[in-house]
C-alpha cells in the first residue's frame, strides 16, 4: 500500500524504542527492586518455611495501545499495587505450598461493578480455599471472591514448568479483559533450569504471553453494555501486554506505567565449534486462538508442553503453533555459522548494491550498515538506525500475518525482535 | 541460426532449455529454477569445491484467475507475486551486468506478467566436502495497476537458519529492494527440507496478494533407480536398527503451498481502497463490504487444482494463458498465470513425496481419503522416530510438513480414463474443513481440494520436475 499510510509509525516512536533498548534498570510498579531492562522479571512472593504467599488484587484500569488508543482492561495486581496488564508474574519453586490471596477490587475506579472474580490455575491439581470468606459458583464449582472480598486459593507447587493463571469467572469475558498471568515454577535443581534434567539449562530466560485485544467488548464492559460474543473481533494482539513496538521498551519502562512488561529477546551469537547454553524461552498463549509463533535466524527445540518434558517426543520447528491456553518451554540459539568478518578469507561472498539502490523502510532501520556481525557502516544521512553496535535483529512474530497489525497498520501487534549481540568481547554491553 | 531463433538468441548460453523439450515439460514456468540456473564449479578460499547457481525472481503485479473470478471475463484477481525470467530467455548472472540495468531491461516484457505461485526452488545440499551456493537475485519491477505506489519488496527464505540480517529479508531490521533495483539474495544450506519463502514488505498485504512459494533444500545423498531421491540425508550416525537409509527415498514428488484469499484487499489495491487488516476474513469489514473467500493450493483452487500441465492451454478457452505486455512480441510458447498444478499421478506401488507447507494466516487440516500418510519431516526437520501415519495432516501459519504416500495396489473395478485416455483409480486429498470446501459464493465444491490417480504399474512415464504431471 502507499507509502502515506505507512509513514502513521514515524521515526518519533521507533527513535524511543532505540532509547528504550539502551536504558535499562527502570523502576517497576510491581516490583520493589529495579528489574533487569530485559527478560523475565519474578513477582517473589512472601516465602516462609516451605511456603510461599501472594497478596493479588483484581483491579481495573487502561492499557495503551501502540496506535495509540487506550484500551479499559481488567487485571491482576500485587495487593495495593495499581492495575497492570498482563498480571505479575508469579515465580515459585517446585514443592511450595503457594497461598493467593485474591482481593476483588474491580469496583474501585469505574464505579459499580458486580461482577465476582476468581483464579484457576491450569496444571496445578487440587487447589483448596483453606478459611475463604469467598464463595463457590454452583454452575462452575469456581471458588469466587465477591466485591471488595478476599479469597484464598492454596495449591503444591509440585511440578516445574511454566503455567498460565487466569479467572475462572466468565472467562470469555474476564480472561480477555485481562485477567491473567504467569506462574513459573522453578524445578529442585536449580533456577538455571527449566525442569529437573540437565539438558534444560539456559543461559537468559524469556517470558512471552500471547494475548488479543477487542476493543469493542473492552468498551462495553467498561459502560456497562452487552456484548455479543459471536461478533468478536480482535484489533490488536500483545506479547507480555505491549504490541509491536512498544513490546521494544525495557521492563518497568516510564512510558508504559501499567504494562510493565517488555518482550525483546537477547542472545550472544555462538561459534559453531564450541556451543554454549540456550536461551529458555517460555511460550504462554492466554488468548482464546492459536498462535503460529516464528522467530527468524535458527529453528527452536520445543522442550515441554503445559509443564511437563517432552521427552523423547522435543521437536525441532521454525514454527510452533501455541494452542489456546497452552505453554511450551524453549530452547533457542543463534550460531554464526558462517562466520563472516572483514579481511580477505572472511567477507560474505557478495557484493551489496550501493545506499542509492537500496530501500530501508520510512527512512528508519535497525540495520547497522554494514552486513557483518559486529560491524557498523554507512547509511544514508536521511536514514536513522538504532543499531548500536554492529548487533543483528531478527523478527520473532506470529505467522497469522494479519495480527501483526496494530488495528489497520503493520510491523505491529504480535511481534518482537530477537537481538543477536556479537561474540564476546564486543562493544555492545 | 536455426529457423524461428533470432541472432540474440543464439548467442545465449548452452543452458538455454530448447523449445522442443520445454514443451516436452508443458511449458510450465515453475520448473525452471529446477532445471535451469547455472552450476559454475569453482574452489571456495579454503579449497572445498563451490558450485555456484544462480536463478533471478521479478517482483510485480498481475491477474489472477479463480472460479467466478475469471480474466477472461475480465474479472480476474488484481495480486502481486514473484515470477521467474522464461527459461528460454537467459538472465545474467548476480554481478555479471549492473544490476539496475537488467531489471530496467526485464520491465517491459515482465512487469504485470506475476505468476502464483512463485517459482518452486529445488535447491542443493552444501555438504562438507562440497559447497552448494545459491544466488537469489530478486529484481522489482514495479507495479502496472498501481504506478502510484513505491513499494520495496524483499526475499524472506522462511525457516533458514540464517546466517545474516541481510539475506533475511526483512525490511525494517535490514534492506529492502526499491522499484526498478534488484538485490543479491545468498543462501548455502545445510540442512535439507521443505521450506517456503515469500515477501516481508509489508508482510501482511504483500503475502496475501501472492507473493509466496515453495523453496525445498535436496538431501545430498544419491539413490538408486527407479527412486528420483530422498527427502532427507541419513541421520549421522545412523541410529541402530533403523533403515534411514531408505526411509524417505521417493519416485515422484509435490509441493503443495496452500493459502487463504479474501477477495477484499485484492479487489481494493485495484480500486485504490485501503483494507484494514484486522478485517481480514471478518463476514463483513469495517466499511460494509462482505467476505468473499478462496482457499487454494498453488495458487489454483478446485477443479482448477487437479488440471494436467499438458491441459493447462486449452483449459477454459485459454484462461489461464498470460497475453504479452502492449508492444511485446508473443511468447514463443504460452506463459500462464498459475503454472502450478496440484494433481499427483503415481503408478500402483510407488511412493510420492508431498511436500506441504502453508503461507495462510488459518491453520488448515488435510485430509488424504485412501491410503494413509506418514509424515516424516516437519519445518525442514527429519522426524527420525517420531514419524508417524496419519489421514489428516494439521498444518498452521509457516508451518511444512514433508509427507510419504504409498500408492495403494491398482483396482481395476474402480476405475477412471484420464484426459489422455488411460485408466487410474481416484482418490481425493482435501481440507477436512468443508466449509472451506468452496469458491467464494459459486455453487458446487471447490477450494482446497486436489486428487490423486493411481495408474497400473508402468502405464505412465516417470517424472522429470516437482508437481510434473504427465
Amino acid at each position: 500500500m502507499s507509502a502515506k499510510t505507512r509513514r502513521r509509525i514515524g521515526p518519533g516512536v521507533l527513535l524511543l524504542a532505540l532509547s528504550a533498548l539502551v536504558v535499562a534498570d527502570r523502576p517497576s510498579p510491581t516490583v520493589a527492586q529495579a528489574p533487569p531492562g530485559i527478560g523475565l522479571v519474578c513477582t517473589p512472593g512472601i516465602a516462609a518455611n516451605g511456603s510461599v504467599t501472594f497478596n493479588l488484587q483484581a483491579t481495573s484500569g487502561y492499557a495503551q495501545m501502540a496506535d495509540g488508543n487506550a484500551v479499559f482492561g481488567w487485571g491482576f495486581a500485587t495487593a495495593g499495587a495499581p492495575f497492570q496488564y498482563p498480571g505479575p508474574v508469579l515465580c515459585v519453586t517446585q514443592g511450595q505450598m503457594v497461598t493467593i490471596n485474591l482481593t476483588n477490587n474491580l469496583a474501585d475506579i469505574n464505579g459499580p461493578v458486580t461482577d465476582n472474580v476468581s483464579l484457576v490455575f491450569p496444571g496445578q491439581g487440587v487447589v483448596t480455599n483453606p478459611g475463604s470468606p469467598g464463595v463457590n459458583n454452583l454452575d462452575t464449582l469456581v471458588h469466587e471472591a465477591p466485591p471488595a472480598v478476599t479469597a484464598v486459593y492454596q495449591f503444591t507447587a509440585s511440578q516445574p514448568g511454566t503455567y498460565l493463571y487466569e479467572s475462572g469467572t466468565e472467562p470469555h469475558k474476564q480472561v480477555h479483559m485481562g485477567l491473567f498471568g504467569a506462574l513459573v515454577v522453578r524445578p529442585t535443581m536449580g533456577p538455571s533450569f527449566a525442569y529437573n534434567d540437565a539438558t534444560t539449562q539456559f543461559s537468559a530466560e524469556y517470558l512471552l504471553v500471547l494475548h488479543e485485544i477487542d476493543p469493542d467488548l473492552h468498551r462495553a464492559v467498561e459502560q456497562g453494555l452487552p456484548f455479543d460474543q459471536t461478533a468478536r473481533r480482535d484489533r490488536y494482539w500483545t506479547i507480555n501486554g505491549r504490541s509491536m513496538p512498544d513490546l521494544l521498551f525495557d521492563n518497568g519502562h516510564p512510558l508504559f506505567p501499567d504494562q510493565p512488561y517488555g518482550s525483546l529477546v537477547r542472545v550472544t551469537a555462538q561459534d559453531p565449534a564450541t556451543p554454549g547454553l540456550p536461551i529458555l524461552v517460555r511460550y504462554a498463549n492466554a488468548g482464546s486462538v492459536n498462535h503460529p509463533f516464528h522467530p527468524h535466524g535458527n529453528h527452536l527445540r520445543v522442550i515441554a508442553q503445559d509443564g511437563r518434558l517432552l521427552g523423547a517426543a522435543a521437536v525441532e520447528t521454525f514454527t510452533k503453533t501455541v494452542a489456546a491456553g497452552q505453554t511450551n518451554d524453549l530452547l533457542f540459539r543463534w550460531t554464526n555459522v558462517e562466520g563472516w568478518t572483514p579481511g580477505p578469507n572472511g567477507f560474505m561472498p557478495v557484493t551489496l548494491p550501493g545506499l542509492l539502490d537500496l530501500a530501508f523502510k520510512d527512512d528508519v532501520t535497525f540495520y547497522g550498515g554494514d552486513p557483518h556481525l559486529g560491524f557498523l557502516g554507512e547509511l544514508s544521512p536521511t536514514v536513522t538506525t538504532f543499531n548500536e553496535c554492529g548487533e543483528f535483529y531478527f523478527p520473532w512474530h506470529s505467522h497469522a500475518l494479519q495480527t501483526v497489525q496494530n488495528f489497520d497498520e503493520g510491523f505491529g501487534g504480535m511481534h518482537t525482535l530477537v537481538r543477536v549481540d556479537p561474540p564476546q568481547p564486543n562493544t555492545c554491553f | 541460426m536455426a529457423q524461428g531463433e533470432s541472432p540474440m538468441k543464439s548467442e545465449s548460453s548452452s543452458h538455454r532449455i530448447s523449445r522442443r523439450r520445454l514443451l516436452m515439460l508443458g511449458g510450465q514456468g515453475a520448473l525452471l529454477t529446477a532445471l535451469g540456473g547455472l552450476g559454475l564449479r569453482q574452489l571456495g578460499a579454503q579449497g572445498t569445491p563451490v558450485v555456484r547457481r544462480d536463478v533471478r525472481l521479478l517482483a510485480t503485479d498481475g491477474m489472477m484467475s479463480l472460479p467466478g473470478r475469471r480474466r477472461l471475463e475480465d474479472n480476474g484477481l488484481y495480486s502481486f507475486g514473484f515470477r521467474g525470467v522464461r527459461p528460454d530467455e537467459t538472465s545474467p548472472a548476480v554481478g555479471e551486468l549492473e544490476d539496475a540495468m537488467v531489471t530496467q531491461r526485464l520491465i517491459p516484457k515482465y512487469k504485470f506478467r506475476t505468476q502464483w505461485p512463485a517459482p518452486i526452488l529445488s535447491i542443493a545440499k552444501s555438504i562438507p566436502t562440497r559447497n552448494e551456493d545459491f544466488y537469489l537475485s530478486m529484481s522489482n519491477l514495479g507495479f502496472e495497476i498501481r504506478p502510484d505506489l513505491d513499494d520495496a519488496h524483499t526475499i524472506h527464505w522462511h525457516g533458514f537458519r540464517n546466517p545474516n540480517v541481510v539475506f533475511d529479508g526483512v525490511p525494517e531490521v535490514s534492506i529492502a529492494v526499491p522499484p526498478a533495483r534488484s538485490f543479491p539474495y545468498y543462501y548455502r544450506p545445510r540442512h535439507e527440507g521443505t521450506y517456503m519463502f515469500h515477501c516481508h514488505f509489508e508482510d501482511t498485504e504483500h503475502v496475501q496478494l501472492g507473493m509466496d512459494g515453495i523453496v525445498f533444500v535436496k538431501a545430498a545423498t544419491l539413490v538408486a533407480a527407479p527412486f528420483k531421491g530422498r527427502a532427507y540425508d541419513p541421520p549421522t550416525p545412523t541410529p541402530a536398527g533403523m533403515a534411514a537409509s531408505n526411509a524417505t527415498r521417493f519416485h515422484r514428488q509435490f509441493t503443495l503451498l496452500l493459502n487463504e484469499v479474501d477477495t477484499r484487499p485484492h479487489d481494493g489495491l485495484k480500486n485504490i481502497q485501503e483494507f484494514i487488516w484486522s478485517d481480514y476474513m471478518a463476514p463483513v469489514d469495517t466499511v460494509g463490504f462482505p467476505k468473499v473467500a478462496y482457499f487454494v493450493m498453488n495458487g489454483r483452487s478446485y477443479p482448477d487444482t487437479i488440471v494436467r500441465d499438458q491441459d493447462l492451454a486449452g483449459y477454459l478457452g485459454g484462461e489461464f494463458i498470460m497475453p504479452p505486455n502492449e508492444g511485446q512480441p508473443d511468447d514463443p510458447t504460452p506463459e500462464f498465470s498459475q503454472p502450478v498444478s496440484s494433481l499427483i499421478q503415481m503408478t500402483a506401488g510407488e511412493v510420492a513425496l508431498l511436500r506441504f507447507a502453508n503461507l495462510g494466516y488459518e491453520q488448515q487440516s488435510m485430509q488424504l481419503l485412501g491410503p494413509r500418510m506418514r509424515v516424516i519431516g516437519h519445518d525442514a526437520v527429519f522426524l527420525n522416530g517420531q514419524a508417524y501415519d496419519t489421514n489428516t495432516v494439521y498444518i498452521g501459519p509457516g508451518e511444512s510438513r514433508d509427507v510419504l504416500v504409498t500408492a495403494p495396489a491398482y483396482r481395476p473395478a474402480a476405475q477412471s480414463i484420464d484426459p489422455a485416455g488411460r485408466r487410474y483409480n481416484r482418490y481425493w486429498l482435501r481440507n477436512r474443513n468443508l466449509q472451506r470446501l468452496v469458491n467464494g459464493n459459486e455453487p458446487g465444491l471447490g477450494g482446497q481440494v486436489t486428487q490423486l490417480w493411481v495408474y497400473p504399474a508402468g502405464a505412465i512415464p516417470a517424472q522429470l520436475g516437482p508437481n510434473q504431471t504427465v
